[in-house]
C-alpha cells in the first residue's frame, strides 16, 4: 500500500474528526426523531435492531483497529468472520453447547491468524491481494463444508439468552431494551475501552503504534517488529472470529454460506472512519448498524414508506460512500500494508 | 501498491488456485439423494433406487432449510423412491452460470430428467434444453406462462398456485388480527414471491376490509439477522401477523415475534415450520410443494412428462395450510370454519384468487368482485 506522501495537519485532522463526530451524531439523532414522530414502540424497535446488528461489526472493527495500528491491513476480515461463524455453528451443533461453539470460533480465529500471519509477515504477500484471496477461500470452504457438517441444523439451534443487568435493566423505557443483551454484546462494548487502554496506555500498545508508524525506529529501539505484528494479527483474528460467532450464537442459531454479508469490509471502513480510536469505533459501528436497521424500518413507516424502497435498501451503502469520502483525508498509520525489512535483509 | 516477486508470487498463485478451486466447487454441492456429499460432476453413489431412470434435482437452497429447498428435496426423494429412479441432488445452485455448469455436468452423465427448482434462471434452463435435446428439463418457479411455442420439445415448466394457500392464510390472519394490521416480508421484489405476498394481503382484506397491510423487502432469502431486523420493524409498526416470502430468513421473524411477546405471529411458507417456534408460527402455507415435484418425477418415469406448462392448483394441494398445533386455542372454531369454507370455495372454483405479480397490486384490487366471504 502506498504511503501517503504527506501527513494531515493537526487542523485538518481536527476538522476530519469533527466531521466524523457530526456524521455519527446526525445519524444517531435519527432514533429520537423517529421515536418522537412514530412513537415509543418504533423507537425501541430501531434501538433493539441497531444493537443486534452492531455487535458483530463492533467485534470485527476493534480487532481490525489493532492490526491496522500495527501496520497490517487485513482485507481478509470477511473470511475470518465466515470461519468464526462456521466454527461456532459447528461447535454448538455437535456438542449442544454454545460455550464450546464460542471456543471453537476462538480456535478458528487463531488458525486464521496463523495463515494470515504466515502470508503477510513471513511470505510478505501483498496484503490486499492476500486478504481478498483468503476471503474467497473462506467463502468457498465454508460453503463446501456446510452441507456435510451442518446438515439438519438449519434454524433449529439455540442462541444465547439475553441477560438483564441488575438495576440498569429496570430503567424505565430504555432499560429492558438497552441493558438486556447477550453476553457477547456486553463484552463487545467492554472490549472497546479495554482495547483503547491497551493501545494508548500499555507497553504493548506503544509497541503496536510504533511498529505501525516507524517500524525501523522501533526495531532500532529493540522492539521485535514481527513478533508485535504477529500478536496484533492474532488478537485481531480472535476478535473478528468472535464477531462471526456472535452472528451465529446471538442472532441466527445457524450458519448460512456467505452470512458475513460484507461486514468485514464495512469493519475496515469503520476503523478508518474512527481514526483507529476504539472508543470512536463504537459510534461508527453503531452508525452502520443503525443504517441497516433503518433500511427495513423506513419501508413500513407512514409517509416515508411511500419513498421507493430501493432508496432505503441502499442506505447502508450510501453511508459507506459518505464514509469513503471522509476517509479520503484519513491519517493512516505510516507503515500500513508495508512489509518490514530490517536494514535491507528480509526477516 | 508494492508487488513482490519470487516466493511471494508462488504463494499468491497457490492461494489463488486453491481459492478458485474451492469457489468453483461451491457452484452447487451435488449429493446423491440421502445426503452423502459428492463433488460436482462426480459419479454419484447409488442410493434412492438403482434403476435405469436417472433424475437430478438442481435446487437453489439447502435440503434442510425448512422451506423451498427442503420441500423440493423431499418431493424428489419421494418421487424417486416410488419409481425406483436414481436421484442426485445439487443444493445451493443459485446463479444462471452455476445452473448451466451443474446442468451440463448432469446432462453429460446421462441423466434422463433434470429438475431445476429455481425461478430466476429460465434462460439458463432453456439453453440447457437446447444443448441437450436427449435430456428432459423441467423448471419450477418461473413466472407462469402458457405459451410453450418457443420451448424446445424437451423442456417443461411447472408452478404451484401459491396464491391459493397464501390467500387462505391471509384470510386467517385477517380474521384473527387484533391490531388491524398484517404484514409481509419478502426476499426480493420477484414475481413468484410477490404473488404469494399479495395474495396473503388480499385474503386478509377480503375478510376484514379495514385491515391494513404492507410489504417489506430485505433483498435476501437467507439472512436471519436481516429477517429479524425487518420483522422487528413490522411488529413495531403495529403488525401482529407476518407472512414470509423468504426462506431461512423466516427464522429471524420467529425470533423477533418471540421477543415482541405474546400475540405476535408468523405465517411460514413452503414447509411446516411450527416446530421451529411453536409459540409464534400459527400456520405454514405449504402448498403441497413437495407433492408437485414428486408428481413431476413420477410422470417423467412413466414417460408421461410433456413439453408444456404444468400448473398445480387446488386439486394438487395448493390450498394446503398446516394445523395450528399448540396455537389452536388462538383460532376460534367459527374462524376455523370460515377459513375452511374459503378454502372449499377456491377448490370448487367459486372463488378464484387473482395472480398479482407486482408489489402492492392487491391494494388496487376490488374485493367486491369476489364472492362475499363466509358469515
Amino acid at each position: 500500500m502506498l504511503t501517503l506522501p504527506w501527513r494531515l495537519s493537526s487542523g485538518r485532522l481536527r476538522a476530519r474528526l469533527a466531521a466524523t463526530v457530526i456524521l455519527v451524531a446526525a445519524v444517531a439523532l435519527t432514533i429520537p426523531a423517529l421515536w418522537f414522530v412514530y412513537g415509543e414502540r418504533v423507537g425501541l424497535g430501531i434501538f433493539a435492531s441497531t444493537i443486534t446488528l452492531t455487535v458483530p461489526l463492533l467485534w470485527a472493527s476493534l480487532g481490525e483497529a489493532v492490526s491496522q495500528k500495527a501496520g497490517v491491513l487485513n482485507i481478509g476480515v470477511e473470511g475470518v468472520i465466515l470461519f468464526g461463524a462456521f466454527a461456532a455453528a459447528l461447535g454448538s451443533h455437535l456438542t449442544g453447547s454454545l460455550v464450546i461453539g464460542l471456543g471453537a470460533a476462538i480456535v478458528a480465529g487463531l488458525l486464521c491468524a496463523l495463515v494470515l500471519g504466515f502470508l503477510y509477515l513471513v511470505r510478505d504477500v501483498d496484503q490486499v491481494v492476500g486478504g481478498i484471496q483468503f476471503g474467497l477461500l473462506a467463502l468457498g470452504l465454508t460453503t463446501v463444508l456446510d452441507t456435510p457438517f451442518l446438515t439438519g441444523s438449519a434454524g433449529g439451534s439455540e442462541i444465547l439468552n439475553r441477560v438483564p443487568l441488575p438495576l440498569l435493566s429496570s430503567i424505565p423505557v430504555l432499560g429492558p431494551t438497552v441493558f438486556s443483551q447477550t453476553v457477547l454484546a456486553y463484552l463487545a462494548f467492554l472490549m472497546a475501552p479495554v482495547t483503547f487502554y491497551i493501545l494508548r496506555h500499555s507497553w504493548f500498545g506503544l509497541c503496536v503504534r510504533a511498529v505501525g508508524e516507524r517500524p525501523g525506529a522501533a526495531d532500532a529501539a529493540g522492539v521485535d517488529v514481527l513478533r508485535v505484528r504477529w500478536i496484533a494479527v492474532g488478537f485481531e483474528c480472535v476478535m473478528v472470529a468472535v464477531g462471526g460467532a456472535a452472528l451465529v450464537l446471538a442472532v441466527t442459531g445457524d450458519f448460512t454460506p456467505g452470512m458475513s454479508g460484507g461486514r468485514g469490509f464495512i469493519a475496515i471502513a469503520v476503523v478508518m472512519l474512527a481514526s483507529w480510536n476504539p472508543i470512536v469505533v463504537i459510534g461508527c459501528a453503531a452508525m452502520f448498524g443503525l443504517a441497516t436497521a433503518l433500511e427495513f424500518q423506513l419501508q413500513v413507516l407512514p409517509v416515508v414508506q411511500d419513498v421507493p424502497k430501493e432508496i432505503w435498501l441502499s442506505l447502508p451503502y450510501l453511508v459507506t460512500l459518505v464514509v469513503i469520502a471522509l476517509v479520503r483525508g484519513a491519517d493512516f498509520p505510516n507503515a500500513l500494508g508495508i512489509p518490514f525489512e530490517r536494514l535491507g535483509r528480509r526477516l | 501498491m508494492q508487488v513482490h516477486s519470487g516466493p511471494t508470487t508462488r504463494a499468491v498463485s497457490c492461494l489463488t488456485v486453491a481459492a478458485l478451486i474451492i469457489t468453483a466447487c461451491t457452484a452447487g454441492t451435488a449429493s446423491p439423494a440421502g445426503g452423502t456429499p459428492g463433488a460436482t460432476g462426480g459419479t454419484p453413489a447409488a442410493t434412492a433406487g438403482t434403476g435405469d431412470f436417472k433424475v437430478a434435482l438442481i435446487v437453489s437452497d439447502k435440503c434442510d432449510d425448512h422451506s423451498w429447498g427442503q420441500a423440493h428435496c423431499s418431493g424428489a426423494q419421494t418421487g424417486a423412491a416410488n419409481t425406483g429412479a436414481n436421484l442426485v441432488i445439487a443444493e445451493e445452485v443459485v446463479t444462471p452460470q452455476d445452473v448451466t455448469q451443474q446442468g451440463t455436468a448432469f446432462a453429460n452423465q446421462g441423466f434422463n430428467l433434470i429438475v431445476v427448482a429455481n425461478g430466476g434462471v429460465p434462460q439458463a434452463v432453456h439453453q440447457l434444453a437446447l444443448d441437450f435435446p436427449n435430456v428432459m428439463f423441467c423448471q419450477h418457479g418461473s413466472p407462469m406462462t402458457g405459451n410453450v411455442v418457443d420451448y424446445p420439445p424437451n423442456l417443461c415448466t411447472y408452478l404451484v398456485q401459491f396464491q391459493d394457500g397464501s390467500f387462505v392464510a391471509g384470510a386467517l390472519a385477517g380474521y384473527l388480527t387484533e391490531t388491524g394490521k398484517v404484514a409481509t416480508i419478502g426476499g426480493f421484489d420477484f414475481s413468484v414471491i410477490n404473488l404469494q405476498m399479495e395474495a396473503f394481503r388480499l385474503g386478509a382484506r377480503y375478510v376484514n376490509p379495514s385491515v391494513q397491510s404492507n410489504t417489506l423487502v430485505i433483498n435476501d432469502l437467507y439472512d436471519v439477522s436481516k429477517g429479524y431486523a425487518a420483522a422487528t420493524a413490522q411488529y413495531a409498526a403495529g403488525a401482529d401477523f407476518i407472512f414470509s416470502g423468504t426462506d431461512q430468513a423466516t427464522v429471524g421473524f420467529m425470533k423477533a415475534a418471540e421477543e415482541a411477546g405474546p400475540g405476535q405471529y408468523v405465517v411460514a411458507t413452503m414447509w411446516d415450520s411450527n416446530f421451529l417456534s411453536p409459540t409464534t408460527v400459527i400456520t405454514s402455507a405449504t402448498f403441497n410443494l413437495d407433492g408437485a415435484t414428486q408428481r413431476i418425477i413420477e410422470m417423467a418415469a412413466r414417460g408421461d412428462l410433456e413439453n408444456r406448462h404444468y400448473p398445480f392448483g387446488p386439486e394438487y394441494g395448493s390450498l394446503e395450510i398446516t394445523p395450528y398445533y399448540g396455537l389452536a386455542s388462538v383460532v376460534p372454531d367459527d374462524v376455523d370454519r370460515k377459513v375452511k369454507e374459503i378454502s372449499a370455495a377456491i377448490a370448487t372454483g367459486k372463488l378464484v384468487v387473482p395472480i398479482m405479480t407486482t408489489a402492492n397490486d392487491s391494494e388496487d384490487f376490488d374485493i367486491s368482485t369476489l364472492p362475499p366471504p363466509p358469515q
